[in-house]
């Protein structure tokens, strides 16, 4: 079980101030939905949090101890970034085969719902919507106890869409998951708690409130 | 040596061989490598597969570290083709 609190972050692009001040806690089990208009730091929000990005300020602990500045190093977050991150020039066989050394951590991947012959096939050979979805599972079955999905259901066909959110779900069991993402309605359906962005604050949002919400 | 950084070092390395190899015409090839070939080939990788980064991240790299390990690898590099070819002329006596 795991509880990251993150505490007074603030975040900057250039010289303006997209987040002042938030607050706000993932757990293992959390599936949570930051939503929020185009612009307003969804996505520089997860970076910071996963260290591609410097918040200008941020206190944040795992478990009750204070962390030092976020940074990939410390595998305690994996990330899923809006563009397409896994090398073109090899096929997604080789590329779990990389990730994962042992048959039993490939064992799940390579039961997941491929369609014809996906693993086979060089990622560039792959549509958007297919790349994506190997995407997506091959970061959901990396080892950190938090995840962070910028933009998962973005390309994906019903069918795949349909498969990532019984994978977050089932995930979610032992992870802490944050989704962002456009998309109201999938992420209404799994997500267990929401956080609006708006004009520079963090609003703590109850499910109950967004359920008649459309796409923001 | 993890498959994962290997792949980085691959793809640095066939910007950086390319370029020095074009440049060492006029130039000294090994010197251009350590130089000009490495920085021209971070910055290329950067430009064509920076979103790459993230596959490396995850798993626990961060662009500080692949790239001092890719330069230290192109030191490495040169230093034995540098004796390789010392060998070669010494043997041909070219």
């Amino acid at each position: 079980m795991f509880n990251l609190d993150i505490q007074n972050i603030s975040i900057s692009q250039g010289k303006r101030l997209l987040i002042e001040n938030g607050n706000f806690s993932i757990h293992t089990g959390d599936i949570l939905a930051i939503q929020g208009k185009n612009g307003c730091g969804k996505s520089t929000l997860l970076k910071s949090l996963f260290g591609t990005h410097k918040a200008e300020k941020l206190e944040w602990s795992l478990n009750g101890e204070k962390l030092n500045t976020p940074s990939p190093k410390y595998e305690r977050i994996a990330m899923l970034p809006q563009d397409s991150f896994l090398p073109r020039d090899l096929t997604p066989s080789e590329i779990i085969a990389m990730m994962y050394k042992t048959h039993e951590q490939q064992k799940p991947l390579f039961s997941l719902p491929y369609d014809s012959d996906y693993a086979l096939k060089k990622m560039s050979e792959l549509s958007h919507g297919a790349a994506r979805y190997i995407e997506i599972i091959v970061i959901l079955n990396l080892w950190h106890p938090f995840i962070l999905l910028d933009e998962p259901f973005s390309l994906l066909a019903p069918l795949h869409k349909a498969a990532v959110k019984n994978l977050i779900l089932e995930k979610s069991k032992s992870k802490g998951i944050v989704i962002v993402d456009h998309y109201t309605e999938d992420i209404n359906e799994i997500s267990t708690k929401r956080i609006l962005i708006e004009n520079g604050e963090l609003f703590h949002r109850k499910v109950a409130e967004d359920a008649e919400e459309t796409l923001i | 040596m993890h498959s994962l950084f290997l792949k980085y070092y691959r793809d640095t390395f066939i910007y950086n061989l390319i370029f020095s190899a074009l440049v060492g015409f006029v130039g000294n090839f090994f010197i251009c490598f350590l130089t000009f070939g490495s920085l021209v080939s971070f910055v290329a990788y950067q430009y064509h597969k920076g979103h790459e980064y993230y596959f490396y991240y995850n798993y626990g790299y961060t662009k500080k570290e692949l790239i001092t390990k890719a330069f230290l690898f192109n030191i490495l590099f040169i230093f034995f083709l540098f004796i390789l070819v010392l060998c070669l002329t010494w043997t041909f006596k070219i």
